[in-house]
């Protein structure tokens, strides 16, 4: 770290400071010239301090210094004996004027150099702010590239010039962010660009007067290599309030990389966070798949070598009941299989066979299929009249509208099911009516996730159902939504909307 | 009442019931069942069953908690029934207590065999100093000698109380942080390639052909378990 105190370093105020500086012991040396008459000699000297102070306190300590050495060549040359010369003809006047001359002097010195300080104290206040300001903004970025947004911002502010931030994208480099927008690199610029992001170090911008690049370069190091370079424009100023720049600038520069090593820190942390919840979530999903499998592949094996082993000192009613056994249990992993089936066809880009479809038609072959799968339950259909054709896929459509029966059967014991299908400008709108328990509402989200089983759903499940419907709802191009429980607080309304111009998701 | 061996079997899978339910009468056993965890802990204290069989996917509670719970009051013979097939989730079965386990889907002949091997080592006389004998091989635990077919078998003691340790629960799977820890103390619990050395050395000294072994028999991943000769 730098460290640079405002004596250390002295300024170079304008040329023009030293010229008003001038003007005002010219002015003083006038109105001493015109009033000499009536003004005692000792207001004279004083008059001139005044001068000295004035110019000191208004420029700085080197104009004020200046001042006092004109003040003093001006006093001598108009008011001491000899008159009008240098020379000085007693030894008192001598002494007088080393006295004034030393007065003057100090009085130079002392005032500019708290001019000057007062100076760096609100140049370092107003720095102080900035990156204060920065600091703060740092913990809202979310990612490097809001890092160095508001770093330019604020290292414009404290430069008072361009600020122009580069990355490094395939060997090309580019503009990331700049303050003002717009703001780009000549070739000089761009080549002490190149040296900063090769060697990870800062190119200093060549002095005023001299060829070469008229901005400062700043790496931003992120594990030994310069993902950003920042540009600052370099100001017109003295040594002094260039080095001050260059210090807050370094200290942004450090901030702004540990705040893109924390952000890339935070993303690799969530990222690893996200895979370990999708792993979970695999893992259940497994475990869940694995226990539906097992399960009937254990009675069905367990039950045959029973037969096999057993068979001969059994009583046949007991035959009879593992024999029954194999076979439900064979149907339950044929039905499981097909679920798994179908869904991966529809997971991995099924192409509907699209066709001009009458609603009537599918509506009636699903309320039939529906029917024989569930003998006990009553079935009801009811269609308006006028219902249009829609260009769809008539087998998916139909698997679906049996499958939202086919659940709400399997929950409404022996109550009566009904599908109804109606129709409007945007499109045709089937629902499925139950009588069963009902869905709690918060479980409206997850109820169309594969192997989501709700409870009391009997052992026939597979957990695939109303996933199938979901995602054959979306090859179509129509939406698939519950209202559940119904006003009187039990069964429940699944409504499939087909849009009527038969929009495909693609 | 009838004079029958009683098994609680505990699944929640009515299916899995069923075939249980024939496969166990027929067997000449009398199965009692139980669906939930707090239905199984009630079985075993009141019909107090020769051996339990549990699946451990429960509704109400994970099936190694209630090994832990039967455990705390009972030492009656747990066979695990579990669509899980993961080897940590045998290890932890077996650490709580199961004395073994089956993996569904299995077939009868294999499940009854098992229950036949627990059932034969919970007898009482295969614990104390008698005589103990699996197979070809006896062990007298007084004299430390162990033979083979009445042979005597030369043994360091090491490997004897290994030996007698498998046999004395023949028929059943013996992790090997159990053994471990039975044998050469809660230290050496982790010591799992050592105990292999051991058990190579052993099979030289009893297997007629130790590389393809018949008494000593491994459980990959879980441990070992002595051939249950009857």
């Amino acid at each position: 770290m730098r460290t640079l105190s405002p004596v250390a370093r002295v300024s170079r105020p304008r040329a023009l400071h030293y010229v008003v500086s001038a003007l005002f012991v010219s002015a003083v040396a006038l109105f001493a010239t015109a009033s000499v008459s009536w003004l005692p000699a000792t207001g004279l000297p004083l008059l001139f301090l005044v001068a000295v102070l004035g110019s000191a306190v208004t420029f700085g300590l080197w104009p004020g210094i200046a001042a006092a050495a004109f003040a003093f060549a001006t006093y001598n040359f108009l008011f001491v004996e000899p008159l009008y010369t240098f020379r000085v003809g007693s030894a008192a006047d001598v002494l007088a004027l080393s006295l004034f001359l030393f007065t003057a002097a100090l009085t130079g010195w002392l005032a500019g150099r708290a001019r000057d300080e007062a100076d760096a104290a609100t140049r370092r206040a107003a720095h102080l702010a900035q990156l204060s300001a920065f600091s703060s903004e740092l913990g809202d970025c979310s990612s490097a590239k809001d890092v160095m947004a508001a770093f330019s911002l604020r290292a414009a502010r404290v430069s008072d010039t361009p600020v122009v931030v580069m990355q490094q994208t395939g060997g090309t480099i580019e503009v990331a962010t700049a303050e003002p927008a717009g703001t780009t690199l000549d070739d000089v610029s761009m080549q002490a660009c190149e040296r900063a992001f090769r060697y990870g170090r800062e190119q200093a911008a060549t002095a005023a007067g001299w060829q070469g690049s008229r901005f400062g370069f700043y790496p931003i190091v992120i594990d030994a290599k310069a993902v950003f370079v920042a540009g600052i424009g370099a100001p017109e100023l003295d040594r002094l309030r260039s080095a001050e720049i260059d210090q807050t600038v370094t200290t942004m520069v450090a901030q702004a990389a540990s705040a893109i090593g924390r952000i890339a820190q935070t993303q690799a942390i969530n990222a690893a966070r996200i895979r370990a919840d999708q792993e979970t979530l695999r893992a259940g999903l497994l475990l869940s798949l694995s226990h539906d499998l097992r399960t009937p592949l254990a009675t069905i094996l367990g039950s045959v070598s029973t037969l096999r082993d057993l068979g001969h000192s059994m009583p046949d009613a007991a035959r009879m009941d593992l024999l029954a056994a194999t076979e439900e249990e064979t149907r339950r992993l044929a039905r499981y299989v097909d679920d798994l089936l179908t869904m991966t066809r529809l997971k991995t880009g099924l192409k509907p066979h699209l066709a001009m479809t009458d609603m009537q038609d599918v509506a009636a072959s699903a309320v039939t299929r529906a029917q024989a799968a569930h003998p006990a339950c009553r079935f009801g259909l009811t269609m308006k009249d006028g219902l249009p054709q829609v260009w769809t896929d008539a087998a998916l459509l139909e698997q679906a509208l049996f499958n939202l029966m086919d659940n709400a059967a399997k929950f409404s014991d022996i109550k009566p099911v009904h599908l109804s299908a109606g129709h409007d400008e945007s499109g045709v709108h089937f629902d499925v009516t139950d009588h069963g328990p009902g869905i709690a509402p918060q479980l409206h989200s997850v109820i169309f996730d594969p192997l989501f089983r709700g409870q009391d759903s009997g052992k026939s499940g597979t957990g695939l159902g109303l996933a199938i419907v979901k995602s054959i709802v979306e090859i179509l191009g129509g939406t698939v939504t519950v209202s559940s429980p119904q006003p009187e607080g039990k069964g429940s309304v699944f409504t499939l909307f087909l849009p009527a111009n038969g929009t495909l998701s693609s | 009442m009838s004079g029958k061996v009683r098994i609680l079997v505990v699944d929640d899978e009515p299916q899995i019931r069923r075939f249980l339910r024939h496969a166990l009468d027929a067997s000449g056993f009398e199965p009692v069942f139980a669906e939930t965890a707090a239905e199984a802990l009630l079985s075993v204290k009141r019909t107090k069953p020769a051996a339990v069989v549990l699946d451990l996917g429960l509704p109400d509670l994970d099936g190694k908690l209630v090994i832990g719970q039967i455990r705390q009051t009972s030492a009656v013979p747990i066979i695990v029934l579990s669509a899980r097939d993961q080897e940590a989730e045998k290890i932890a079965a077996f650490d709580l207590g199961a004395n073994d386990y089956v993996v569904k889907p299995f077939g009868i002949g294999e499940f009854l065999a098992r229950l036949r091997a627990v059932l034969r080592s919970s007898q009482p006389e295969t614990s104390g100093n008698a005589l103990l004998a699996s197979g070809p091989i006896s062990i007298n635990p007084d004299r430390h000698e162990a033979m083979k077919n009445g042979a005597p078998v030369r043994l360091t003691p090491k490997e004897f109380e290994l030996l007698s340790l498998l046999v004395r629960h023949a028929g059943r799977v013996m992790t090997h942080s159990h053994i471990l820890e039975t044998v050469w103390g809660p230290a050496h619990r982790e010591d799992i390639a050592y105990l292999r050395v051991f058990v190579g050395q052993l099979r030289h000294k009893i297997e007629d052909t130790p590389s393809e072994p018949v008494l000593i028999l491994t459980e990959p991943g879980i441990g070992y378990r002595f051939a249950d000769g009857g």
